[in-house]
């Protein structure tokens, strides 16, 4: 059967079309809290994640969202931190607390067998935490620690006060550390959050895997008191303007002995909520969305000035952020900043070759294709929608977005939104260029 | 305090079951085939038997830097990702000490491409001097960014050649030195390629909506024709047994110190490597775990600790590691780690304990079974270990561990005669 075939030319393919997803199924428990149910997969496990609006732009001083989040485990008023964690590894299972820049998170990752012991702690933990005093302490100085260590590298360093220079430092969103914020954090301020924000805020319920038979009883029993307050009580309260409109362009931060600089090139953009935004997602691929983008091509794979760069744009719900970011060795690090500038206007003034448009097209369908694969992928896409007031009908014109794009609609884009001059500059590492 | 809720007397086991079909071309290559109809993605895996290990003194940090070589085009492919990404397809590898792995999850449609790409490379790549150079910058600015220009980043490049002074487990897989990178030449290249990436050193996995059928005809139309390389013969010095403590001491510029202490465990296919890797997961997995909670919560002593074992095939390590609270003595904090030691010499693991231990890597297992990508990286592994059915029976290798072989295990192999420490000091001002 060896017949001879030819290696250079590449097999047959196919277009990678979308698959429709199967739909979530909403129900509400008796208070009203929504509740998605994503029933697909084999293993008899599952996946509860509870999301509130209680991340950073809710809080009333920094740190004070992200330790109520991570103290909701240490401690109940019937059960020591000690416990609930024996409890839940006792059972194998998981729990994924994450705070964000708007809302917190709560996921348990467990088997179906051991549901009937793991969901009432779930419910336990959100519900009832005390906050001790002396488990604060014990987060307060080891997180101080972890800042120290944190302080060291130069991707923190970058990370951080880029941020702080587009939001400013007082902003929720700009959000540098220093031990003082920790100082300041109160089991009271803690006690406080919690209320506001757990017990009578916004949340929402998303459920994935395989749904046992039952399943539905065994939550309304457990988060049956649960109340979701759509009526806006979750309003903001630290001061929150828009980002300083005059900010430095150009920042560096020294780090002494580095021997790589990191790099942070970028701006607050539309977010998810913009109708230009799946598009400009299309125009952030090209740049530096993946392995084969314009930015690995040319700094890593001809130049091999780094390990890695890549471009990103986050959604927030009150702005959104496009980010270039890279470690490069500190005598390339003109030379890659020039380079990333010369791809950025390579970007405005000529329209992409409809060879490389194909490329990104069908990368971006698989990569979809990818990121809906199985129950927990579904459910992540879905939580996602829901935190923006859409629906799994996003994907579907997002897909739509891909398969229609243009080159003019990218050029046109990149002159709307990435314009070299708006763009500010954060090095961590070298003093200066 | 109040009573927990009621637990099952007897925990049984979730029943684990991966099935496979394996074949095996006449020039030696390994397939095997996973069927899994829920999904519209494949993942096909080439696991090359090359590491680390298989590298000369001299020469460290090879195996990996020619994984990047791997990408650099093929005889009759000029470029690697490309057609990949054009087709919806995504890839990357790694290296370990161990093994060389390349993967791809590509949708079904258009899994041929797979085939042809990675077939292609395993008959021949391009060896251009440019990839060479370019990769050379890539893989050291890769050395520098994750192992030099990190707080703690070099401890393991310090703690290798201190536990191992024989085996080529004493460098680690990114080198033992940068400049061992920066002089490497195509010469190496071309020699480390026909010795290592032959169809006879390698398994190829496909797990995904497949029929077996097909995947027997694309492997023999794509890799039939690649012809077999020289036979493996993997000779390495094993580790002498170490009969000292060992100790070295650094001073860094890093904000709080740390510990390091390695002890030397039994290879991977022992029936201990299983209890060694239950002992770590006592002594570390989890926030109820004894470290977790008589370190850092009870004593705050430290404010972070961990206790691991290297996963290496040939005799590893069980590493217990941690960062100490300042104001805590590296005295008092070893002494900490030993008191926790001699607490499993001497006492037995409680049954809930030792059950929940085992429940954790019963879920682990479960949870791997979601993704294509995990079961084929997996499948691939234990085949090479011997037989990819072993997956289906690590829960009960787990299971037959019992108290008193953990016991018997610490008070025979995490002795101080067997332990290497590396003490990673604060640079005093």
């Amino acid at each position: 059967m060896h017949n001879t075939i030819n290696r250079t030319k590449a097999p047959a393919s196919k277009l990678v079309e979308f698959i429709k997803s199967i739909e979530p199924r909403q129900i509400r428990l008796s208070s009203g809290l929504p509740v998605y149910l994503i029933d697909e997969g084999q293993q008899e496990v599952l996946r509860i994640e509870l999301v509130f609006k209680a991340g950073n732009y809710y809080q009333q001083e920094k740190q004070v969202a992200r330790a109520t989040n991570s103290l909701l485990t240490s401690g109940t008023g019937s059960h020591t931190a000690e416990e609930i964690s024996e409890h839940f590894d006792f059972y194998g299972a998981y729990l994924e607390t994450n705070n964000g820049k708007d809302n917190s998170y709560t996921g348990l990752y467990t088997l179906n067998k051991h549901l009937e012991n793991t969901l009432p702690m779930l419910a336990e933990i959100i519900s009832d935490p005390v906050f001790p005093e002396d488990e604060l302490n014990i987060y307060r100085s080891t997180r101080k620690q972890h800042l120290s260590v944190n302080l060291q590298k130069v991707k923190y360093l970058a990370r951080v006060c880029f941020q702080e220079q587009v939001f400013g430092k007082d902003h929720p969103y700009g959000m540098r550390l220093q031990d003082f914020h920790f100082d300041a954090l109160t089991r009271a301020k803690l006690v406080e959050h919690h209320r506001n924000h757990y017990l009578s805020g916004e949340c929402f319920l998303v459920v994935s895997g395989k749904i046992p038979p039952g399943f539905e009883n065994l939550l309304e029993r457990h988060f049956g008191s649960f109340k979701s307050n759509t009526s806006g009580n979750a309003e903001k309260k630290l001061p929150c303007q828009d980002p300083d409109p005059a900010p430095e362009q150009t920042q560096f931060i020294e780090k002494k002995g580095a021997m790589q600089s990191a790099l942070r090139i970028g701006k607050p953009v539309i977010n998810r909520l913009h109708p230009d935004y799946p598009s400009l997602f299309v125009l952030n691929t090209v740049l530096g969305g993946y392995f084969g983008s314009r930015l690995m091509t040319n700094i890593r794979e001809d130049k091999g000035f780094t390990y890695g760069i890549g471009s990103m744009l986050t959604s927030m719900q009150h702005s959104g952020l496009f980010i270039i970011a890279s470690e490069v060795g500190n005598d390339v690090l003109k030379a890659s900043i020039d380079e990333i500038f010369k791809e950025i206007r390579r970007l405005r003034e000529q329209a992409i070759g409809m060879e490389e448009l194909e490329l990104v097209k069908n990368y971006l369908m698989g990569s979809l294709m990818r990121s809906m694969d199985g129950s927990f992928a579904l459910a992540e896409r879905l939580r996602s929608a829901l935190e923006f007031g859409q629906d799994m009908s996003y994907y579907k014109e997002y897909a739509a977005t891909i398969r229609d794009i243009t080159p003019e609609k990218l050029q046109s884009l990149a002159n709307t939104y990435l314009n070299e001059e708006s763009l500010l500059i954060t090095v961590a590492g070298k003093a200066k260029l | 305090m109040k009573e927990l809720p009621l637990q099952p007397q007897k925990t049984t086991f979730c029943n684990l079951m991966i099935s496979f079909h394996r074949f095996q071309l006449s020039n030696g290559l390994k397939v095997i085939v996973h069927q899994d109809y829920t999904t519209p993605i494949v993942a096909l895996n080439v696991l090359y038997n090359v590491g680390a290990r298989d590298e000369k003194p001299e020469k460290t940090g090879f195996a990996h830097l020619f994984e990047h070589l791997m990408f650099g085009g093929s005889k009759n492919i000029p470029r690697y990702d490309e057609p990949l990404e054009r087709v919806g397809g995504e890839n990357n590898a790694f290296t370990s000490n161990d093994v060389t792995s390349y993967y791809i999850t590509i949708p079904e449609p258009n899994l041929e491409t797979a085939f042809w790409l990675e077939s292609d490379r395993m008959l021949d790549l391009a060896f251009s001097k440019k990839s060479l150079e370019v990769q050379r910058n890539v893989v050291m600015e890769e050395f520098r960014q994750t192992h030099l220009n990190q707080p703690f980043g070099d401890a393991w490049l310090l703690l290798r050649p201190l536990a191992y002074h024989v085996h080529p487990y004493r460098w680690s897989t990114i080198g033992a030195d940068i400049n061992h990178i920066a002089h490497a030449t195509m010469d190496d290249v071309k020699d480390f390629y026909s010795r290592f990436y032959n169809p006879n050193n390698a398994i190829l996995c496909v797990a995904g909506p497949v029929e077996v059928q097909k995947i027997k005809d694309l492997s023999e139309k794509w890799f039939g024709d690649i012809p077999p390389g020289p036979p493996n013969n993997r000779q390495l010095p094993p580790e002498p047994a170490q009969t000292a403590a060992r100790t070295m001491h650094v001073e860094r510029d890093v904000p709080c110190n740390a510990i390091y202490k390695a002890w030397h465990i039994p290879d991977r296919l022992s029936q201990r490597y299983y209890t060694a890797d239950l002992i770590s997961d006592v002594l570390s997995a989890g926030e109820s775990s004894r470290l977790y909670v008589e370190l850092v919560k009870k004593r705050q002593l430290f404010s972070d600790i961990s206790a691991y074992i290297t996963g290496n095939l040939d005799p590893g390590l069980l590493v217990i590691s941690g960062k100490l609270m300042n104001g805590t003595s590296m005295e008092i904090a070893e002494n900490a780690i030993q008191e926790a030691i001699e607490k499993l010499q001497e006492e037995p693991v409680n049954g809930r304990e030792l059950q929940k231990v085992k429940n954790r890597i019963e879920s682990m297992l479960v949870f791997t079974e979601i993704k294509v990508l995990e079961k084929a990286l997996n499948l691939s592994m234990y085949e090479l270990l011997g037989d990819a059915d072993m997956i289906n029976h690590e829960i009960s290798k787990y299971s037959e561990v019992d108290a008193e072989e953990i016991s018997n295990f610490a008070r025979e192999f995490l002795i101080p005669g067997n332990c290497s420490s590396l003490y990673y000091q604060m640079k005093s001002k």
